[in-house]
């Protein structure tokens, strides 16, 4: 048989389709297969219980989230009696027990027994205790609409709930009859099926729920009797098809396409509102609202069944029952916290009615992790978009019943059944719709604590733009015709005072959208750029309330195409032009964001002419409003920001310029203005800017350094002060404003800043406190600011910047284990930050730098002596620090100091190899690193530092190649080296600035 | 989970199973598109298969990296390096894409292990490159521990390291590509196609020690003291 080397086993083709079901989440039953084919029977009967092991064992693998269902074991001889009960036949099942018909010998009754599965109850007494007691509760429940519990049972250690049997079906099985008849006919447009005729393939394989009524009569209808695999519509009353407007229960639609109708809709609603209040009042929850747990009898009544059976069998977890995606999907948002009470099942009632109105399940078939989060998120699909016809006011319902928000919801199953009575008898409904404003308010309120994901950044970002771009078509659109009546004003006075009102309240409400829209800009853009606002953000200031990188950190193509998008909103409120005041700051507002945007793209030609236009706008707002506080310290500002923009683009003479013309500027306001707190925050901000260490390698453009070095030289003599004086002042400045205003973290921030300025400082002056302290007083600051917001990223941040900085020595020399625990520390706090944000690419950055300063920390003390341990622990540090450095380049291969200091651990790893006697391996890398290095050199020469590890590379293979005895080659490598020196050299001399002692100015 | 009168599920036999040549149109279809567009077309493989090979990568990855290493960075990277093999992928596309593009997440993982367990990268390391592939062949050990972590109570430690000895004792007995069958199978969701030329097999020859291994795997549960299998 094995032969055809392309034929399969059919066993195992059989098992293949198997494993794929439990996969879509069905539970095929064994029994099936072996009847569907008895010439495998044995083999199948052998071998799928293992398949559906081993397909359990994975997905409880799977995540610690819910888990697909395991198919529910056939107990094998079922007991045809349990006690008193006789059982007739199999009547359904599902993860929580099969359902037996059965007769109740001694009432003579026909009933419904739902025998639940050993594992759900497991052994545990209490967990028994728990069945038995909720089971009592539920019998205590008499209602019209509630399936009665007769009582439980036990025998020969089964447990079973004894209930009446409702001949009908569930609502489940009822959407899937919809669901059929809409593909249907879609499919066939004359076609005018039969209620009843069988469908002739399923059109959606992963559900294959059928449906049939109990009644005797029809058990000739029992599907797969005739063997062909079909499926079984559900049979509805006879009389239903000819029965249009049944107001208490369910009708059809006389063209034969089933419909539930609107109103038929709020009628099964308000039947189960009314049975699941009346369960609450009773101090029962149902804990598992959804469509499978609703019934509809003959006489289209609606019935809940299973109450509180969820939490009976022991479902707290989820992992118990089996078919958790049907459960899942109605869960409320909170039920993924732990906690349930009554609004839960108002939003799990709306849910199901919301699928009952689209005939498709609100959260549709994604994976499990994506339905969670959209259920979490609350991003139910609006009705509309998919039932277009739907009455406003049933929508309004839906919408307020499964607001993601607990406190948005009706209070009460109560209230949900009165408002959909209202819209059934076509009365006013309370509900209120909620705007995409205010659910876009709440969805930024929900993330503020959050790393926003992209997508949804992106996302909202679009409702962002759609309804501010709206508010203001209808303002002007209000303005327009405020002048049309105007014009007319004697005939018409008082309609226009009627629409100067409508104007004044449009224009308020597009005002307020702005506002809205542009708040929830902000937090996207401090998603991108990984800042975090401080605590009080409803009327911050925005230069004070973010906490802001250094510099601008790298984005991610995805990101940076966010931002893009950012950019054209942005620029459709620039390119407006109105003379009204709010609306010129706003569009100065939008320039200034422009111009960061721009900034995190690496385009800083447009980030420089956005800060400018932004500048003008402020400046001339400035002269017309001398009074307003604003708009100086946003000229001081964007003046800073333009400043720091020159200095990463290497144009420090600008920089330097800009700087000092905040400065004037700050110093020519009034007094008023000046003593500002904000203002004071300003000056000392400038300060820090000005006395920012220059950055070796950091020279990307042409101009002259010499000539930046001469000018802060100027202004340094016309001010009467050095650069150690500019960080006592800003210090100065500071520290008063934190003794003021201990809560501001910005301030303290701005000090660590400053202290990290003068830690930094070379041929430090005797006045200057050891780097060490400052560090420690540093370092202090930030733990104080991280026992008031602990877990915020930023400060977080700001504490590894501060470790992975590299200690000057001072006068006091420090012991050798104190360094070494620090940089373990530093290891440790940026290890900590990168595994909470991986995404965030800076934190991989300090972590690969922290691992490389300790590494290198034990290359450089004991340079002859290295003990074989540490010497091993270096390498493996360095490598790991490779491993990072080397992603990051490659996602940022435009961001050159990446490959420099790749290029620099590379060659402190080559030397411990060298150190180790790894000769091979040394010179291996060593001579790949020569060459990226040199083809980097050609591209951009004008970087220093890779120059100097150029020559640091030569001199070492020279030393590699004369062990190995290559001393030819050797020779060569010196004398590279030697030439590259000198090149070097004369080069040096013609920079002053950099490295230049501080207290040595030439006068 | 059903009414109490009346829905119940029945199998559905109509689940549309692709032909042969179903298959291998798509196959062409994605060698079309790899060739118009192959970041974007790979991009959305990634995506599509990424839970299946985040699966195979913590099914595989060695105990010491867990906590260490983000499968999601292997994917990352392998998605990296499959952009970069393209042209030499499409120049012989001898396996199907998916198989393409879980050896090279395969290889990834390889490469991630020997940077990080970068110690024996030399010694032991020439060991792993005579062996291609070793290390991340599912290991009974690995096999035994997935069978047995699930099925006992954690707090049955004692029985539970006599069932994992024991399973794992029985495993060792099964052969090699058999056990791996069994994995690529379920852990990774492999069809006996994929399977078939992943491990370079006949597709008959498969589909047989699937069944073999399911045999074999009934044999040692059934055997197998403080398992709850029957």
């Amino acid at each position: 048989m094995a032969h055809d080397p392309t034929k399969q086993n059919p066993v195992e083709v059989l098992a293949e389709e198997f494993a794929q079901r439990l996969r879509n989440g069905e539970h095929p039953a064994i029994n099936d297969y072996v009847e569907r084919y008895p010439e495998h029977a044995a083999e199948i009967e052998e071998l799928f219980p293992s398949v559906a092991m081993m397909e359990q064992l994975k997905q409880k693998k799977d995540q610690s989230q819910a888990q697909r269902p395991a198919p529910v074991k056939t107990p094998s001889g079922m007991a045809k009696e349990l006690g008193d009960f006789r059982i007739l036949r199999e009547i359904g099942r599902g993860g929580m027990g099969i359902v037996y018909e059965a007769w109740q010998q001694s009432l003579a009754r026909r009933v419904a027994l739902k025998v639940l599965p050993t594992e759900g109850i497991g052994r545990s007494e209490k967990q028994i205790e728990r069945f038995l007691r909720e089971a009592k509760a539920a019998g205590r429940l008499h209602h019209t609409n509630i399936v009665p519990v007769f009582g439980v049972g036990q025998n020969k250690g089964i447990y079973f709930y004894v209930m009446q049997l409702i001949e009908g079906y569930g609502l489940d099985a009822l959407l899937e009859y919809h669901r059929l008849q809409r593909t249907r006919s879609t499919a066939e447009t004359n076609g005018n099926l039969a209620l009843g005729q069988t469908a002739t393939s399923a059109p959606n394989p992963g559900t294959a729920a059928v449906t049939r009524w109990t009644n005797e009569n029809t058990q000739t209808h029992r599907p797969g009797e005739d063997g062909s695999p079909e499926l079984t519509s559900p049979v509805f009353p006879e009389d239903a098809a000819s029965n249009q407007s049944d107001s208490q229960g369910l009708a059809t639609d006389p063209d034969g396409r089933l419909q539930l109708s609107w109103i038929q809709i709020a009628n099964i609603g308000i039947q189960v509102a009314d049975a699941v209040h009346y369960a609450h009042l009773h101090g029962i929850l149902h804990r598992d609202i959804k469509p499978a747990n609703l019934l509809i009898d003959q006489e289209h009544n609606v019935w809940i069944t299973d109450f509180g059976l969820a939490k009976a069998a022991g479902n707290n977890n989820l992992t118990q029952t089996g078919d958790v995606v049907g459960t899942l999907r109605y869960m409320a948002p909170e039920q993924f916290e732990g906690t349930c009470n009554a609004t839960s099942e108002v939003y799990s009632l709306g849910i199901t009615l919301h699928e009952l109105a689209a005939l498709e399940p609100a959260f549709g078939q994604e994976s499990r992790m994506e339905l969670i989060r959209n259920i979490i998120e609350g991003a139910v699909p609006p009705l509309r978009n998919i039932q277009p016809d739907i009455p406003r006011d049933l929508e309004t319902i839906l919408q307020k019943a499964t607001a993601r928000e607990p406190s948005e919801r009706y209070a009460t199953a109560q209230d949900l059944a009165a408002d959909l009575r209202r819209f059934r008898d076509d009365r006013p409904i309370l509900a209120r719709r909620s705007t995409t404003l205010q659910k876009m308010r709440h969805w930024s309120r929900r993330n503020r604590a959050l790393a926003i994901s992209l997508s949804a950044a992106a996302c909202l970002l679009l409702i962002t733009t759609i309804t501010a771009s709206c508010g203001y078509l209808w303002t002007s659109r209000a303005y327009r015709s405020l002048a049309a009546q105007q014009e007319k004003t004697e005939d018409a006075e008082k309609e226009a005072l009627v629409q100067r009102d409508k104007a004044r309240k449009q224009s308020e409400h597009a005002q307020h959208n702005f506002d809205v829209a542009m708040e929830a800009l902000e937090r996207i853009f401090a998603s991108v750029e990984h800042v975090q606002a401080s605590d009080q953000l409803d009327n911050y200031d925005q230069q004070q309330a973010w906490v802001s990188m250094p510099q601008a950190p790298p984005v991610t193509p995805k990101e940076a195409q966010l931002l893009k998008d950012m950019l054209a909103f942005y620029d459709q409120f620039i390119g407006s032009t109105s003379d009204d005041t709010t609306l010129r700051v706003k569009r100065a507002e939008a320039q200034q964001r422009v111009g960061k945007i721009q900034l995190l793209l690496g385009k800083t030609a447009l980030a420089d002419s956005a800060y400018r236009r932004a500048l003008e706008t402020y400046q001339e707002l400035h002269k017309e409003f001398p009074d307003n506080t604003t708009y100086p310290l946003q000229v001081i500002t964007i003046k800073s920001d333009l400043g720091m923009l020159c200095r990463t683009n290497g144009q420090l003479l600008d920089s330097v310029t800009h700087h000092r013309e905040a400065l004037e500027f700050l110093d020519e306001l009034p007094k008023a203005i000046r003593q500002t707190p904000a203002a004071r925050f300003r000056r000392a901000r400038i300060y820090n800017l000005l006395g920012l260490p220059a950055q070796r390698g950091s020279r990307v453009e042409t101009s002259d350094p010499g000539m930046a070095a001469q000018a802060l030289d100027n202004l340094l003599q016309e001010m009467g002060s050095t650069r150690v004086d500019l960080y006592y002042q800003s210090k100065e400045i500071l520290e008063d404003l934190i003794h003021k205003y201990p809560k501001n973290p910005s301030y303290k921030i701005e000090k660590v800043r400053g202290l990290t300025n003068m830690m930094r400082v070379l041929n430090r002056p005797k006045t200057l406190p050891d780097p060490w302290i400052i560090w420690n007083d540093a370092k202090d600051i930030i733990k104080q600011i991280q026992r008031d917001q602990p877990d915020n990223p930023v400060y977080e941040y700001e504490l590894a910047l501060l470790f992975v900085h590299k200690l000057q020595p001072g006068r006091q020399p420090v012991p050798i284990n104190r360094i070494r625990t620090r940089l373990e520390e530093a290891i440790t706090i940026c290890n900590n930050l990168y595994q909470r944000y991986r995404h965030v690419p800076e934190y991989t950055r300090v972590l690969a730098q922290a691992l490389y300063n300790r590494a290198e920390f034990e290359l450089r003390t004991n340079k002859m002596r290295i003990e074989p341990a540490r010497l091993q622990m270096a390498t493996e540090l360095l490598r790991e620090s490779i491993y990072y450095q080397q992603r990051l380049s490659s996602e940022f291969p435009d961001l050159l100091q990446y490959q420099i200091r790749l290029n620099q651990s590379s060659h402190r790893l080559c030397e411990a190899y060298e150190k180790m006697g790894r000769l091979e391996d040394a010179q291996e890398i060593l001579e790949l690193t020569i060459k990226e290095l040199d083809t980097f050199l050609d591209a951009h020469p004008q970087f220093e530092d890779a120059r100097r590890i150029l020559i640091e590379d030569y001199h070492l293979l020279a030393i590699l190649l004369d062990k190995n005895g290559q001393t030819r080659f050797a020779e060569a490598a010196r004398e590279k080296e030697q030439k590259l020196r000198e090149q070097f050299q004369m080069d040096l001399e013609r920079d002053p600035f950099d490295n230049q002692p501080l207290n040595n100015r030439p006068n | 989970m059903n009414a109490t009168g009346i829905v119940f599920n029945r199998p559905d036999f109509s689940v549309i199973k692709y032909s042969m040549s179903d298959e291998s149109q798509l196959h062409e279809e994605l060698l079309t598109q790899l060739r118009a567009d192959g970041e974007t077309t790979l991009a959305n493989l990634f995506d599509e298969h990424r839970e299946r090979l985040l699966r195979m990568i913590s099914f595989r990855i060695d105990n010491r990296l867990h906590g260490r290493v983000d499968p999601t960075d292997v994917v990352q990277e392998s998605y990296l390096e499959a952009v970069k093999r393209i042209p030499h992928y499409l120049a012989n596309p001898a396996v199907s894409v998916f198989v393409w593009i879980r050896s090279i997440t395969g290889q990834t993982l390889i490469n991630v292990h020997r940077r990080h367990l970068k110690a024996k990268r030399r010694d032991a390391g020439r060991e792993v490159r005579r062996q291609p592939g070793a290390g991340l062949q599912a290991t009974s050990v690995s096999l035994a521990a997935h069978l047995v972590g699930q099925q006992t109570s954690p707090s049955h430690a004692a029985m539970r390291a006599e069932a994992m000895a024991g399973i794992e004792q029985a495993l060792e007995q099964m052969d090699d590509i058999d056990r791996e069958v069994l994995v690529l199978r379920h852990f990774e969701e492999l069809t006996n196609q994929e399977t078939a030329e992943t491990l370079g097999l006949q597709k008959s020859a498969a589909s047989n020690r699937y069944i073999r291994a399911l045999k074999r795997l009934r044999e040692i549960l059934t055997n197998t003291p403080g398992l709850s299998f029957s």
